[in-house]
């Protein structure tokens, strides 16, 4: 039998395998090197980059939590050209597909950062973080409020012509209400969803665990929420939707698949096993010979409903 | 750097809530150096979800004479640590490391002048509580070099000094210092470590610290009165170990500008001076 055809393709964006490494938990990638082969992933999401070096939050800036931890990291990257410059070269060389995540603090911010990362032939796409404030907004989440998501897309649109995947914030009411937004916009495909708003106090002191009192839950606690928000985006909108949200598992990756999404991504399992996402591509593959799925696609949206 | 699955090979409980954790890897073991450490999951479960940076304690030999194990002490403070200081010999760990940066000797006082009436260096070590972790590889390392030291080693009461026995066998000079005055000096560590100071007679004097960061930011405060250089180890709370969650940085300033640094990665040694503790 030969071997099941694991490769995705989400509107003009070609994957090996639908197996991706989410932003913020991979950091440029190349810290990954001595624990795996960077080029058998599907994609490999870096750090959020900005048009600018940023410093980041005062520490402390995470904390665990049952199943999960918080972060309020604060943004901080070494600025998009020094990533271009510096770590795209030995990545391509390494055969990984690249996919830089971006923001900004203004609309134009976000504009810019794009027209750079255009620039960068060896980028293979970029994935717009709607998640971070909107200074012009009092700094209110970009992405929670579909005027202003559809504003941003729209602005990042116009700045490039690869593939571009909008990364939606899962702390609104109705997802499909951004969906459509970033959808109508222009967006290629859709990362579902980020991390949730979250707070943890350390009972000792009364004081938050975060320097910055609230920040983003990720991990395996967070599970079913953002499984059910791509349940809901893939029955909103046409795009194809990446499954992202406390993914450690081959079963917790086939849930994505199975509930619609096209390619799911791998982020805080990364901190506590380095090699997971790998591991996870190599269980697909045996999941899909035992199972005689010889397209992978044939697994996307097969749920059942009753 | 490598990730493995490494045998339990000893678990010995040194006093209550600490225990040395003997684990097996000619590799790890290899490239062990003080100050540089190793990042365990607990258990193989979500709960806790992290896995926990443990300094390298000491290195030990197979029989043969080949560097095939190493040791961390492990303080029992919370889950994490709960599940490790339980963990049975022949149990098996997920690994990574080693991991970080070391302590280093200034250049300009390296090796000892053989020539000279006295010592070239005083190196003195401040260990507080489970700070101990580093020394005792460094212990080694300046006895190697011929490097005049001293370690000076507090904690609350004189069952917090878990280690003290073996830097005695080592034959390692230690000064004990116990706030309830239980044993050594009574009075905290970084006092006796300010009396050291006071009497520069036996050489230039380098420091060594690693402990809570409270006491790390005395050290810290002396060293700068003093004008002598001090390298400080310090323990964050981290999420991945490799230098990309961002978490468990320190502020390093120099002149006006103050930088994000990483203790996973750029540290756990970072020298002193600038480091906002």
């Amino acid at each position: 039998m030969s071997a099941p055809d694991l490769r995705v393709e989400l509107t003009g964006l070609a994957l090996r395998n639908p197996i991706v490494a989410a932003s913020g938990t991979f950091g440029y990638g190349l810290e990954f090197k001595p624990y795996l082969d960077l080029s058998r992933l599907g994609a490999l999401v870096v750090k959020g980059l900005s048009l600018r070096p940023t410093q980041g939050n005062p520490p402390p800036r995470a904390c665990e939590t049952a199943a999960g931890m918080l972060n309020s990291i604060g943004l901080q990257n070494i600025g998009a050209r020094a990533f271009i410059e510096e770590r795209l070269p030995e990545l391509k060389r390494l055969g990984a597909t690249v996919i830089a995540n971006f923001w900004g603090k203004t609309v134009d911010e976000v504009g810019a950062t794009a027209a750079v990362l255009d620039s960068a032939a060896a980028l293979d796409a970029l994935e717009l973080n709607i998640s971070c404030p909107n200074i012009q907004e009092g700094g209110l989440e970009f992405g929670t409020r579909p005027a202003m998501v559809e504003k941003v897309v729209a602005v990042a649109r116009r700045a490039t012509s690869k593939h571009l995947m909008v990364k939606l914030s899962p702390n609104v009411g109705d997802i499909g209400e951004p969906a459509r937004a970033a959808e109508g916009a222009g967006a290629d495909s859709l990362s579902v969803a980020n991390t949730w708003l979250g707070m943890a106090v350390d009972v000792r002191t009364r004081r938050p665990k975060l320097h910055t009192g609230m920040g983003g839950l990720s991990g395996p606690a967070i599970l079913p929420l953002s499984l059910r928000m791509v349940y809901q985006t893939v029955r909103a909108v046409r795009l194809p939707v990446i499954g992202v949200g406390g993914i450690a598992t081959l079963e917790d990756a086939l849930q994505y698949l199975i509930v619609g999404a096209q390619a799911v991504q791998i982020g805080t399992a990364s901190f506590f096993e380095p090699d997971v996402t790998v591991r996870v591509v190599e269980q697909l593959e045996a999941y899909a010979r035992a199972q005689g799925i010889q397209k992978i696609a044939e697994l996307v949206g097969s749920l059942i409903e009753v | 750097m490598f990730l493995e699955s490494v045998a339990v090979l000893a678990n010995q409980r040194l006093a209550p809530r600490y225990h040395l954790l003997t684990l097996e890897s000619p590799n790890i073991a290899a490239h062990a150096a003080a100050g540089r450490f190793v990042s365990l999951r607990c258990r193989p479960s979500y709960d806790p979800l992290l896995r926990r940076p443990m300094g390298i304690y000491r290195v030990l030999p197979d029989p043969r004479g080949r560097r095939s194990a190493f040791q961390v002490v492990v303080q029992e403070l919370g889950r994490g640590t709960q599940a490790l200081v339980s963990a049975r010999a022949g149990e098996r760990l997920s690994c990574a490391g080693p991991l970080g940066n070391a302590f280093t000797l200034p250049r300009e006082i390296e090796p000892a002048s053989a020539e000279a009436d006295r010592p070239a260096l005083q190196a003195l070590l401040i260990a507080g509580g489970i700070g101990i972790s580093p020394f005792h590889l460094w212990a080694e390392e300046l006895l190697r070099r011929g490097v005049a030291a001293e370690l000076l080693y507090g904690g609350r009461s004189a069952a917090d000094l878990v280690c003290l026995e073996h830097f005695r066998a080592l034959g390692f000079p230690v000064a004990p210092a116990t706030e309830d005055g239980s044993l050594g000096y009574r009075g905290r560590v970084t006092e006796l470590l300010e009396r050291r100071l006071a009497d520069r007679s036996k050489g230039a004097a380098v420091l060594y610290a690693c402990g809570p960061e409270a006491m790390l930011a005395r050290v810290q405060q002396i060293a700068g009165a003093a004008g002598v250089r001090a390298q400080l180890c310090l323990d964050r709370m981290m999420c991945c170990a490799a230098g990309v969650c961002l978490s468990c940085v320190v502020g390093v300033r120099d002149g006006e500008r103050l930088r994000y640094r990483r203790v996973c990665t750029e540290g756990p040694v970072f020298e002193a001076e600038g480091l906002e503790l």
